[in-house]
């Protein structure tokens, strides 16, 4: 049955335009996205190595717990710059600024006072002003205020208001997959092995005749069509800037400063990572580190119609519990008939073959699965 | 300016391009797409990457902005990789955070003056164009044609067939950059020069251009363009000995359908965005 849903993968990857290096089919309890909140959880999800993934709600090992983490663990540039250039002249500024600090504290206005003493006092150090004004977009110290002020509310720079407007425009997508004919061949993808599938669509949550019934109908050959009337790839980051527009992240601080993050994963060494953290860069991005890979979009869709037909003949028995499996939503249907308006229905001809269609109308978005990306890729 | 594409029997540069050397039907179809629509919108082929699956171009000038200032990823492969956690305008702050401290300023390039125009943007990176300004552009884009039959002989000797079909109401490279001050004709303060990144990457001597512009850096490829569809099918199909495949995109309202990517190196080398990678 892994067969089938390594077949699956490769068959939704070409058939909606997707890349095998960075789709992961996603199962869960609430695949139905209702809330921006909701939809930020699965993007806080850090994906595990497998083409599918049963995504809980209540995951421990999220991108904001870890980037936290990682913020804990870096030390902010202990910059000479200044003193160096100033050389002789560092003193006397110094004695200066302490008795004329301007207010508003910015970075024009320091440079100003800067200027202003420079050119009386020391006219070949100018250029030094960039010593003092840098100390305000220190990305290290920036990162760190703005996660202490979200105070625990981590917003993505994107609602579920966006994802309904990015599914209202949407493309259609439609394809086939022919069990006969469908390449079954993970090796060329993210996760690269067959040994990547982290559980079997294809028996997820049936019982052992499901199991026996499904293997009988794989056997014989199944044809899916599938048909996505709206289809999106939904793209969202950390909310890094202010949003006083968005009714929604309006209420929202940003708490992302990626350069931090960039400069924790680009250097390796002491001179950022504190020596008396217990978290180091190999804890974090190593080959068994806590931080890996992010989730970095949502692929949704809606208006969805998913058929399957299969030439093996059932006897009477199995095909109860056939339609059974299709009320209670095991797969290959997303859900159990009638939750969020889908609709399962099975037929049977005379010779006891079955068509299996699952219906999910517009309007009820269904997340089919994320686009991770690694580190190694984001900021190396 | 209307334009029309009818690009057909592109196996002699399919071959060229190398991705008959893929075994994988439909990753050879994927580079055939790829190398065929490269070639419709006149953009160098290693500078466009498909966009995976259907993105929408977004109803908001600050949607539009994420996808351009998300730094692209130049790992191989045809697709693009819409993360948005590595800002271009994060980085930007820390290429000016890093840059030398010296006794006189550059004239030509005042780092005071640019840390303090960063700094007063207040966290708020706009890029030079608007939401408005890519409905205007697309409305003004002609339509266009694609089409692609080819047989690929694999080095195993399998014989690939493949066909691809597209047609689009309205098809546009649309380019931005980040906000220098001139945002659709303004007078804004901007937050950006790009004379700062420039000079950065240019002193490889300094101890930070490694980790930042270096072949594991974090400032390697960048957005400067995306490809926007509107009103389009797009059918593809390919079948070889064993294996085939048959799908349809239906595309009703603006989406991304690809991104012009830079390498830093050709960004600061490049004349202006303008050029969006077109060779």
């Amino acid at each position: 049955m892994q067969t089938l849903t390594a077949q699956w993968y490769n068959a939704m990857v070409t058939g909606l335009g997707l890349s095998d290096q960075e789709f992961q089919i996603y199962q869960g309890p609430s695949s139905f996205v209702m809330t921006s909140q909701s939809l930020w959880n699965m993007l806080n999800a850090v994906p595990p190595t497998a083409v599918n993934n049963y995504f809980s709600p209540g995951q421990v090992n999220n991108f904001s717990s870890d980037y936290n983490l990682i913020l804990g663990a870096l030390i902010g540039t202990s910059d000479t710059d200044f003193q160096s250039c100033m050389g002789d002249y560092f003193t006397k500024w110094q004695t200066y600024f302490e008795k004329n600090k301007p207010s508003p504290f910015t970075a024009k206005t320091v440079s100003d006072v800067f200027r202003q003493w420079a050119m009386v006092n020391a006219p070949g150090k100018t250029g030094c002003v960039t010593g003092l004004t840098k100390f305000f977009i220190d990305p290290i110290n920036l990162a760190i205020v703005k996660f202490a002020d979200a105070d625990g509310k981590y917003a993505w720079d994107k609602t579920i208001d966006a994802l309904q407007l990015a599914l209202a425009g949407g493309a259609s997508k439609s394809f086939t997959l022919n069990s006969k004919t469908g390449s079954s061949d993970l090796k060329h993808t993210w996760a690269k092995a067959s040994g990547s599938v982290l559980f079997d669509l294809f028996s997820f949550g049936g019982s052992g005749s499901y199991d026996k019934i499904t293997t009988k109908a794989i056997s014989a050959g199944l044809i899916i069509q599938a048909d996505f009337e709206k289809f999106t790839t939904f793209a969202a980051g950390p909310l890094a800037q202010p949003n006083s527009t968005d009714p929604v992240l309006k209420d929202f601080l940003p708490w992302y400063e990626s350069a931090a993050l960039a400069k924790a994963y680009s250097t390796k060494d002491n001179t950022v990572w504190n020596k008396q953290s217990p978290i180091t860069w190999e804890k974090a991005f190593g080959g068994t580190g806590f931080l890996q890979r992010i989730a970095a979009a949502l692929v949704a869709a809606e208006g969805i119609s998913v058929t399957i037909t299969s030439t093996a003949t059932f006897s009477s028995s199995e095909q109860t519990e056939i339609r059974e499996a299709a009320k209670s939503g095991f797969w290959p249907f997303f859900r159990a008939s009638g939750e969020s308006g889908s609709t399962n229905t099975v037929t049977f001809d005379a010779k006891g073959s079955f068509t299996l269609n699952n219906e999910i109308p517009l309007g009820n978005p269904q997340v089919l699965g994320i686009l991770q990306e690694p580190m190694s890729r984001l900021f190396g | 300016m209307i334009r029309k594409w009818l690009i057909c029997l592109l196996v002699v540069l399919c071959c060229r391009v190398g991705f008959a050397q893929d075994n994988n039907l439909e990753n050879t179809a994927v580079g055939c797409w790829r190398y065929a629509l490269a070639n419709g919108l006149g953009v160098r082929t290693d500078r466009l990457m498909l966009f995976p699956g259907s993105a929408s171009a977004g109803t908001t000038s600050r949607w539009l902005w994420s996808f351009f200032d998300a730094m692209a990823t130049g790992h191989p492969g045809y697709y693009f990789n819409p993360a948005q956690y590595n800002h271009f305008s994060s980085d930007y702050g820390l290429v000016l955070y890093q840059s030398m401290v010296s006794d006189s300023l550059d004239a030509r390039c005042n780092l005071d003056e640019a840390i303090i125009q960063y700094y007063q943007a207040g966290g708020q990176y706009p890029w030079n164009k608007t939401i408005e300004g890519l409905h205007d552009e697309l409305a003004r884009s002609g339509p266009a044609e694609i089409r692609l039959d080819t047989t690929v002989v694999t080095v195993s000797g399998d014989r690939m067939v493949i066909h691809i079909e597209a047609r689009f109401a309205h098809l546009l490279v649309f380019d931005a950059g980040p906000d220098e001050g001139a945002r659709d004709g303004g007078e804004g303060e901007g937050w950006y020069r790009r004379c700062v990144v420039a000079d950065a990457y240019a002193n490889k001597s300094s101890r930070f251009w490694e980790p930042t512009f270096g072949p594991a850096g974090f400032m390697q490829y960048l957005t400067v363009a995306i490809v926007v569809a509107d009103n389009a099918t797009v059918r593809i199909s390919g079948s070889d000995s064993s294996l085939s495949f048959a799908n349809e995109t239906q595309i009703r309202l603006p989406v991304v359908q690809a991104v012009v990517v830079y390498s830093i190196k050709d960004y600061v080398g490049a004349r202006g965005d303008a050029d969006a990678g077109r060779p």
